[in-house]
């Protein structure tokens, strides 16, 4: 071999002499070049000195202290940080929600979407129907109630049938042909002005071809107040009723009927039975003595006083089943003429919490309704977003997996 | 060792922030020289490891046992000492004659953490060679023959192939080599 590719050659060993790779017989042969070849021989010291004074160079280097502390102080830091985050990234989940549910609230209410209170609309329908069904409960006949009403109660959600058994429905609805059924109905209005709204009751009764038989009113500074009974004619009562209130703000309204006889108890074959008798007594009269006849004068007077007290109540009985009655009770609106001098800060900051906090308790009642309305589309969005998280999700763990495997 | 990592690396994930100082610990001496090697001076070293060890900590979940913790933490540690140097534009390594114009040196000859590392002359100036190889040169050099890493840890911390990691190495050792022969007035090799 030439001297130049012996030298090659030698260079081509260098790096397996320094890694300790050579053999033995190897090695000999380098150094038998290198008492012949300045140049190599140089090469191969020079790496001897890399072999030899750069291995273990740095086993004693020691990390100077205020560089520890120095990472150490970071880890702790990011440490803090990412349990901040978590509790962070939580809070800001529930303030978007609730910044969400605070504004669909005020979307809904402003738009008047919110379901209503199920008494306001329907309170008449469901004291009836309690009516009914505690009346059945009870054994207690109630009977004449429109069938409409006793077999429905409308809710603002649902509609469901009190459909009694055969036994309770003959309680029920057991006399609906019978014409002694006695119809009233108390209505609680709210009124902006008691003195024109009696007014109108007493229109209104005029022209329903009724009439005012009771008529009380209070006058106070906590608010005026008024009780109008109307008697109205039976068939005509639902429509009074519904134009009843248009008068003013509907509070209640409650309808009742009740079978005259259990009222009246009889009283037509009592009546009868009296005025038989009191025939037969007149009958007896003309064949008495003075003697009896005084007596008798004494006990036909007694007669004839029940009979009077019977005509009188089949009177009202049959006025009770000709015109239903109906009360309509008049509630002002409170006035609050209160001088500074007369209110003391605190009745003052009281009122005002108190009107606060029932606000912010009907707010909070809406906020539930308004959970329920959006519910469907929070959902639906919420399963959405899920999944576009999850995706991206996978997309970053795929590339942060290459960038991983990159750099292994 | 590498049992040890494994649990304290459990540990860690499972939220002990005490196993990953532990773990960390073990490595940090290595990762420090290692940083001292690739940066231009002591105050860079220190920034680097800092950085590597928050990088480490945030990386732990994605960890996935495929290497050594060792290789994971050394590879990450040498990417953050990449990262600085190419940040500062250091891109190739300045002439040894530059970098004595400036008086620069890889030891403080006043810090006595330091001092025992370079017990002679000649190691002295062959950590200044070191500094002069280009950074892909230096890393392979440093790993392999003052590290001790095998080719295949290297290539794995280096993310490339065995066959890179030869010729790098080889051609580190040739340019040192050329080095220490220009200078051996300079480093005072002349007896050596």
């Amino acid at each position: 071999m030439g001297d130049e590719k012996m030298c090659e050659k030698i260079r081509s060993m260098l790096d397996d002499y320094v890694d300790d790779l050579l053999t033995p017989e190897e090695i000999e042969f380098m150094k038998a070049h290198a008492e012949k070849c300045e140049r190599c021989a140089e090469e191969i010291r020079l790496s001897d000195i890399i072999k030899n004074e750069l291995k273990g160079m740095d086993d004693h280097v020691i990390v100077p202290l205020q560089a520890q502390a120095a990472w150490r102080n970071a880890v702790k830091k990011e440490i803090r940080n990412k349990k901040f985050k978590k509790v962070y990234k939580a809070l800001s989940s529930v303030a978007a929600a609730l910044i969400v549910l605070v504004g669909a609230t005020f979307a809904l209410r402003s738009n008047d979407l919110l379901p209503k209170d199920i008494v306001d609309e329907y309170n008449y329908t469901s004291s009836l129907a309690v009516v009914a069904v505690s009346a059945a409960e009870d054994g207690v006949t109630a009977y004449g109630m429109p069938d409409e009403m006793i077999r429905t109660r409308s809710t603002a959600n649902e509609r469901f049938v009190i459909e009694a058994d055969g036994e309770a429905d003959d309680m029920i609805v057991g006399d609906l042909e019978s014409e002694n059924i006695i119809k009233s109905c108390d209505i609680v209005l709210e009124s902006d002005s008691v003195e024109s709204d009696i007014q109108s009751i007493y229109d209104l009764t005029e022209e329903y071809e009724g009439y005012v038989s009771e008529d009380i009113r209070n006058y106070s500074e906590s608010g005026d107040h008024a009780d109008i009974v109307s008697r109205i004619p039976v068939d005509l009562m639902d429509d009074y009723i519904s134009a009843a209130e248009n008068i003013g703000c509907t509070v209640s309204i409650s309808r009742f009927s009740q079978n005259a006889d259990e009222i009246y108890y009889d009283i037509d074959s009592r009546l009868e039975s009296k005025r038989l008798l009191a025939e037969e007594m007149n009958a007896r009269i003309k064949d008495a003595d003075e003697e009896t006849l005084l007596l008798m004068n004494e006990e036909i007077s007694k007669v004839y006083a029940e009979i009077d007290t019977l005509t009188r109540l089949a009177n009202t009985r049959d006025n009770d089943l000709m015109y239903a009655k109906v009360r309509i009770t008049l509630l002002g609106s409170k006035s609050e003429i209160v001088t500074p001098s007369e209110s003391t800060l605190a009745d003052r900051s009281a009122q005002g919490f108190k009107a606060s906090f029932s606000a912010i308790c009907d707010f909070l009642k809406d906020m539930v309704v308004s959970l329920a309305v959006i519910a469907p589309a929070a959902i639906l969005i919420g399963v959405v977003a899920l999944i576009v998280l999850f995706t991206v999700k996978s997309v970053k763990k795929n590339k942060n997996d290459k960038k991983e495997d990159g750099d292994e | 060792m590498q049992r040890d990592d494994d649990r304290l690396v459990n540990l860690a994930l499972d939220g002990d922030s005490r196993a990953f100082e532990i773990l960390m610990e073990k490595h940090e001496a290595k990762m420090y020289a290692v940083a001292l090697r690739m940066c231009k001076n002591r105050e860079d070293a220190q920034d680097c490891l800092q950085d590597a060890m928050l990088r480490i900590y945030k990386a732990l979940p994605s960890f996935k046992g495929q290497s050594s913790f060792s290789t994971w933490a050394y590879r990450i540690t040498m990417n953050t000492c990449l990262d600085d140097l190419r940040r500062k534009k250091v891109r190739q390594a300045q002439s040894l004659d530059q970098m004595l114009e400036i008086g620069w040196s890889p030891v403080d000859e006043n810090n006595s953490t330091e001092r025992h590392i370079e017990n002679s002359e000649l190691k002295r100036n062959l950590s200044k060679a070191i500094q002069t190889l280009p950074e892909e040169m230096r890393a392979a050099v440093v790993l392999r023959d003052v590290q001790g890493f095998s080719y295949e840890e290297i290539a794995s911390i280096l993310s490339t192939n065995v066959g890179t990691v030869k010729s790098r190495i080889s051609r580190g050792r040739e340019k040192l080599r050329e080095i220490l022969s220009k200078n051996q007035e300079l480093f005072g090799m002349t007896n050596v």
